[in-house]
C-alpha cells in the first residue's frame, strides 16, 4: 500500500515535471513537418490549415497563376477585423458623441490613430483587390465548370465588401460620412422615377421603402447611424466570413485553381527535388469516390507536379499577407484617415461625393438617379453572376486572356472602352445631355437616354460585334467584360478628380471657385 | 503497377533540403517579431490614456452655517467635509471593502453593500472593510477649500 | 519557394520596422512630451502623461493642459518656459472650467496646430487672446456681462444698427433668403474674427462684392 502510494506520487512528480514537454507534443502531435508524412498531417490535422490540400500543383504556385489576388483580400479582411474590433473599444454610435469618440481615438488612444488610419487602408485595399481578384478570375476563364458556383459566391463577397465599407463610411458621423450616406440613401429611393413616371407610386413604392428601411427614418439620424453599425460590425462580417468559408472550400472542391488541359506539360517538378508520389505500393485508391457525384480523384497516376503544401504553399500566403500588412502600414503612416467637420444636415458639403468606389455612379446618377444609382449597377451585378452560365466553352480555362481573340481582343476591347466612355462624357461635359436641349422633356426620356445608357448600348453592341466575329460566346463576354472595365474606370476618376461643387466639371480642384 | 525505385528515397522520408534553411528562419522569425510587436500595440489600445472622469482635485465652497459634526457633501462627489473647532476635513466615503458609498450616521459612517461601520473619524467598527476610511487633502485656496481626492493624509490633520 | 520566402523576409522586416517607428513616434517623440520633460515642480519632475480638464455640465474635455501644463488641476510649474506658466487669476475656476469655452479652439487635440484650431476641418480656431472675452456671452446670454464694457459696447452696436437683421450671431438674428432658395441672406458672423480681426476687412469685403456680378451687396452699395 506504502509502496505503491509512493510510486504514484513519484509518477505524479515525474509527470508534473513535463508538463511543458507534454503539452508541445499535445499541440504538435503530428510530430515536426520534415517528411512527407509528417507534412501532410501538418496540414489535415489543424483546423485553420485543413482547407488546403496537402500537396499543391506548381502551377498555382506561379506568382503569375492569381498575383495572390485572393489572400491580398483575405489578409486585408482579417487586418480590418483585427483594427475594427480594437477601435470598437472606443467607438460611440450615438451621433455628435461618435465624432467625438473618433477625435479621442485620433488623439489619444495609445495606438488609435494608427489603428484607425490602418482599418481604412485596409478596407481600401480590400475593396481594390477585391475587383482585381475578380478580374483576374475572369480573364483566366477559371469562372466555368465546376466552378461556376464559387464564381456566384464571389459575386455576393464582392456586394458583401462594397457594402461593409460603404455602411463604414457613415460611423464617423462627420460631413463627408453624413452627405455620402444622404446621397446613398437617395439612390436607394431612386426606383421612385420608375414608378413615378408610371404613376404607381402611391401604391408602390419600392424605392421609398428601400431609403426607409436603409435610414429607419426619414433622414440620416441617430437611428440610421445605429442601422448602419449593427450592419458594419456585426451582420455584413458575419455574412462575409459565412460565404469566405464556403468560397475556401469550394476551391479545394473544384479541384484547386483552374489550369489548363496540358498543364503538365508546362510544368515540371524537379526530380531531384521533389521525390514523385503514389508510385510505389500500395497504390491509393479512393473507393468514397466511386459513390460520390462529382470529380474523382485522379487514381493511378498519382498527384505529379505537384508539391507539398507545408511549407510551400504557406511560405506563399505567409509572405502575402504580411506584404499585404505592410501595404496597410506604410499607408496608415503616409496619410490619415478623413475627418472633417461635424456633420451638419442643415450645411450640404458641395461636392458631396460618395466613397470613391461609387463615384463611376455618382457619374451617371448627375443624369438619371434611377438608371445610374440601380438600372445600370443591378444589370452589370446580374451580369457578372450570369457570366458562367451564358459562356461555357472550354478553350483557354486557366490561361491569362484564354480563349478565341486573347489579348489582341482585350487590347482592342480596352481601347475601344476608353474611347466610347470618354467620348460620351466629353459630349455630355461639353454641351449638356437633353435636358440642357428640350427644357419640356420628360423625365422618363432622360431616365431611358443618357450617357450611362448610351455608354452601356455602345459596349453591349461591341460585344456582339466581338461574339460574332470570333464565333465564340467567351469573346463576347472578353470584349463585354473588358469595356465594362474600363468604362468603371473612366466614371470613376471622372467623378473622382474632375468634378467639383455642384457637380460641375474642372479641370483640377484647384480650380473650385472659393464660395 | 511501377516498379519500385530502389535507388530513390522512401516517400515518407524527408524531402532533400538545405540543412539549414537560414531563409526560411529568418523570415518566420522577422514575422514573428512583427507579430509579437504588433501585439504589443494591440494590447496596449484597451488601457485608456487619460480617464474622462472629472479632476480629483476641486475647489468647495462650505455653507457658512454648518453644524459641527455634520457631513457637507459636494454635489456629485463621494466625499464627506466637516468643520469644528480644530478645523477643516474631508473623508472619502468609499469604502475600502468594495467601493460601495458610504453613508453618514450619528455614529459615523455605514456601507449600505455589506454592513461594515466606521467611526467618525473614519475608522472600522464593524464588518468586513479592511481599511479605516482615508482623509483626503484639504488646503485653503480662493474663496473656499480646495480638496484633493487623490491625496491622503494623516487621519486628525485639520486645516 | 525562395521568391517567397524573399517576400516574407522584406514584408516582415518592413513591417516591423514600422511598427516600432510608430511606437517610438508615439511614445517619446509628441511636442507635449518634451514641455512636460523639462517641466518641475518644488518635488522634482513630474510625470509625462497625457492630462485635461473635463466638465461634464459643458461637456467639455479640454487636454490643452497637457501642454499648458502649469494650468492643469493641482499642478504647481516652476518653469520659465512660456506654454507651462499657470493661468492668470480669472472670475471662473480654470482647473474645472476647461479651456476651449473661452478661448475656443479644438480641446480634444493635443498637438499644437490641431489643438490651436489652426487646420481644415475645424470651424472655430482660437480666439485671439484679447478677444477672449467675446466668449463671455456664448454663456451669459442675454444677459449683459458685469464689467465688460467692449462686449456691451459691440452688442449693443450689433443691435443698433439692425445687423441682426440679415446676419446671424452664436444662433440669433438672420433671414433666410426668400422663394425657396437655400441658406441666410446674410453670412453667419458668429466665427469671423476667430483668425484675427482684420481693420480692413469690412472695406475689402464691399469691394470684392462690387466686383462679383450679382448678390445682394449689389444693390446696398447703389449699383455698378
Amino acid at each position: 500500500m506504502d509502496e505503491a502510494n509512493r510510486s504514484a506520487l513519484n509518477e505524479f512528480w515525474v509527470n508534473l515535471k513535463s508538463v511543458p514537454s507534454q503539452i508541445y507534443r499535445a499541440m504538435f502531435r503530428g510530430g515536426a513537418p520534415v517528411s512527407d508524412r509528417t507534412r501532410s498531417s501538418f496540414v489535415f490535422g489543424n483546423v485553420f490549415l485543413h482547407l488546403h490540400s496537402v500537396r499543391t500543383h506548381l502551377w498555382s504556385l506561379r506568382w503569375t497563376a492569381t498575383m495572390g489576388l485572393g489572400i491580398i483580400t483575405t489578409a486585408a479582411f482579417l487586418i480590418t477585423l483585427v483594427t475594427g474590433v480594437l477601435l470598437m473599444f472606443y467607438y460611440k454610435p450615438y451621433p455628435d458623441v461618435a465624432y467625438q469618440s473618433i477625435k479621442d481615438i485620433h488623439f489619444i488612444v495609445p495606438t488609435g490613430r494608427f489603428m484607425r488610419n490602418i482599418h481604412r487602408w485596409a478596407a481600401n485595399v480590400m475593396v481594390v483587390a477585391v475587383l482585381l481578384h475578380m478580374a483576374r478570375a475572369f480573364y483566366t476563364a477559371s469562372y466555368r465548370k465546376p466552378r461556376e458556383f464559387n464564381w456566384f459566391i464571389g459575386w455576393g463577397l464582392l456586394v458583401t465588401t462594397l457594402a461593409l465599407s460603404f455602411t463604414g463610411y457613415l460611423l464617423p458621423w462627420d460631413q463627408l460620412a453624413y452627405w455620402a450616406i444622404t446621397i446613398g440613401a437617395n439612390i436607394a429611393q431612386s426606383p421612385r422615377e420608375i414608378t413615378d413616371a408610371m404613376g404607381i407610386t402611391e401604391f408602390f413604392d419600392i424605392g421609398g421603402l428601400q431609403r426607409e428601411v436603409l435610414l429607419g427614418s426619414d433622414k440620416v439620424g441617430e437611428e440610421s447611424l445605429i442601422r448602419f453599425y449593427l450592419l458594419h460590425v456585426m451582420i455584413l462580417p458575419l455574412v462575409l466570413a459565412m460565404l469566405m468559408a464556403v468560397h475556401f472550400w469550394r476551391i479545394r472542391k473544384d479541384g484547386g485553381l483552374a489550369k489548363p488541359v496540358d498543364v503538365d506539360d508546362r510544368v515540371k517538378a524537379d526530380a531531384e527535388e521533389h521525390y514523385p508520389v503514389f508510385t510505389e505500393e500500395p497504390q491509393k485508391t479512393y473507393q468514397l469516390a466511386a459513390v460520390v457525384k462529382g470529380r474523382t480523384p485522379a487514381v493511378g497516376s498519382g498527384p505529379e507536379n505537384t508539391v507539398p503544401s507545408m511549407p510551400h504553399l504557406f511560405y506563399a500566403e505567409l509572405g502575402v499577407l504580411m506584404f499585404t500588412t505592410l501595404i496597410c502600414i506604410v499607408l496608415a503612416f503616409v496619410s490619415d484617415a478623413p475627418l472633417k467637420e461635424l456633420a451638419n444636415p442643415l450645411v450640404p458639403e458641395n461636392p458631396a461625393k460618395a466613397p470613391w468606389y461609387f463615384l463611376g455612379l455618382q457619374e451617371i446618377v448627375a443624369f438619371s438617379a434611377f438608371m445610374g444609382g440601380i438600372g445600370i449597377p443591378m444589370l452589370c451585378w446580374i451580369g457578372l453572376g450570369l457570366i458562367p452560365f451564358l459562356d461555357k466553352e472550354t478553350e483557354g480555362t486557366g490561361e491569362w486572356f484564354g480563349g478565341p481573340g486573347g489579348a489582341k481582343l482585350v487590347g482592342w476591347s480596352m481601347i475601344y472602352g476608353f474611347a466610347t466612355s470618354i467620348a460620351v462624357e466629353a459630349v455630355a461635359i461639353r454641351f449638356g445631355w437633353l435636358r440642357e436641349w428640350f427644357p419640356d422633356i420628360p423625365q422618363l426620356v432622360i431616365t431611358l437616354v443618357n450617357p450611362g445608357t448610351v455608354i452601356t448600348v455602345l459596349y453591349a453592341g461591341f460585344s456582339i460585334w466581338a461574339l460574332r466575329r470570333f464565333n465564340s460566346t467567351r469573346a463576347g463576354a472578353l470584349a463585354l467584360f473588358t469595356c465594362f472595365l474600363c468604362g468603371f474606370i473612366v466614371l470613376t476618376v471622372i467623378g473622382t478628380y474632375f468634378r467639383g461643387p455642384n457637380w460641375e466639371f474642372f479641370w483640377s480642384p484647384a480650380d473650385w471657385n472659393a464660395h | 503497377m511501377t516498379t519500385k525505385p530502389t535507388e530513390k528515397r522512401s516517400r515518407f522520408e524527408p524531402e532533400p533540403m538545405p540543412r539549414r534553411d537560414f531563409l526560411g528562419l529568418a523570415a518566420l522569425a522577422s514575422m514573428a517579431a512583427a507579430f509579437f510587436v504588433s501585439m504589443f500595440g494591440m494590447l496596449k489600445l484597451p488601457k485608456a490614456a487619460v480617464s474622462a472622469s472629472p479632476s480629483k482635485k476641486y475647489s468647495v465652497a462650505l455653507p457658512d452655517a454648518l453644524p459641527e459634526g455634520e457631513a457637507f457633501v459636494p454635489p456629485g462627489r463621494s466625499v464627506a467635509v466637516f468643520r469644528d473647532g480644530e478645523g477643516v476635513f474631508a473623508i472619502s466615503t468609499v469604502c475600502t471593502h468594495l467601493g460601495c458609498i458610504v453613508k453618514p450616521n450619528a455614529n459615523g459612517f455605514e456601507c449600505p453593500c455589506h454592513g461594515s461601520g466606521f467611526s467618525k473619524d473614519g475608522a472600522v467598527t464593524k464588518g468586513p472593510a479592511p481599511k479605516p476610511l482615508p482623509w483626503l487633502k484639504v488646503s485653503k485656496g480662493g474663496s473656499g477649500f480646495v480638496i484633493d481626492e487623490e491625496a491622503t493624509v494623516k487621519t486628525g490633520t485639520k486645516v | 519557394m525562395k521568391k517567397n520566402k524573399y517576400l516574407l523576409l522584406i514584408s516582415s522586416l518592413g513591417v516591423l520596422a514600422l511598427l516600432v517607428a510608430a511606437a517610438v513616434s508615439e511614445n517619446f517623440l509628441k511636442e507635449w512630451h518634451a514641455i512636460q520633460g523639462q517641466a518641475r515642480t518644488q518635488e522634482g519632475p513630474i510625470d509625462v502623461r497625457l492630462r485635461q480638464i473635463v466638465n461634464p455640465d459643458l461637456k467639455k474635455a479640454d487636454r490643452c493642459v497637457t501642454c499648458h501644463v502649469g494650468m492643469a488641476p493641482g499642478e504647481q510649474i516652476l518653469s520659465d518656459s512660456k506654454v507651462a506658466q499657470p493661468h492668470k487669476n480669472v472670475v471662473h475656476d480654470t482647473a474645472t472650467m476647461g479651456c476651449t469655452t473661452c478661448h475656443g479652439g479644438q480641446g480634444q487635440a493635443t498637438e499644437k496646430d490641431d489643438a490651436h484650431g489652426n487646420v481644415h476641418f475645424w470651424t472655430e480656431p482660437m480666439l485671439p487672446a484679447k478677444y477672449a472675452y467675446a466668449s463671455c456671452g456664448t454663456c451669459h446670454t442675454p444677459l449683459n456681462v458685469p464689467n465688460l464694457e467692449t462686449l456691451s459696447t459691440a452688442r449693443k452696436t450689433f443691435e443698433r444698427l439692425d445687423c441682426y437683421s440679415c446676419h446671424r450671431l452664436d444662433g440669433r438674428g438672420g433671414t433666410l433668403r426668400p422663394g425657396g432658395e437655400t441658406g441666410m441672406e446674410g453670412p453667419d458672423l458668429s466665427h469671423v474674427g476667430l483668425k484675427g480681426y482684420n481693420q480692413n476687412w469690412y472695406t475689402a469685403h464691399a469691394q470684392k462684392n462690387v466686383e462679383a456680378q450679382g448678390g445682394p451687396w449689389r444693390r446696398f452699395q447703389g449699383g455698378q
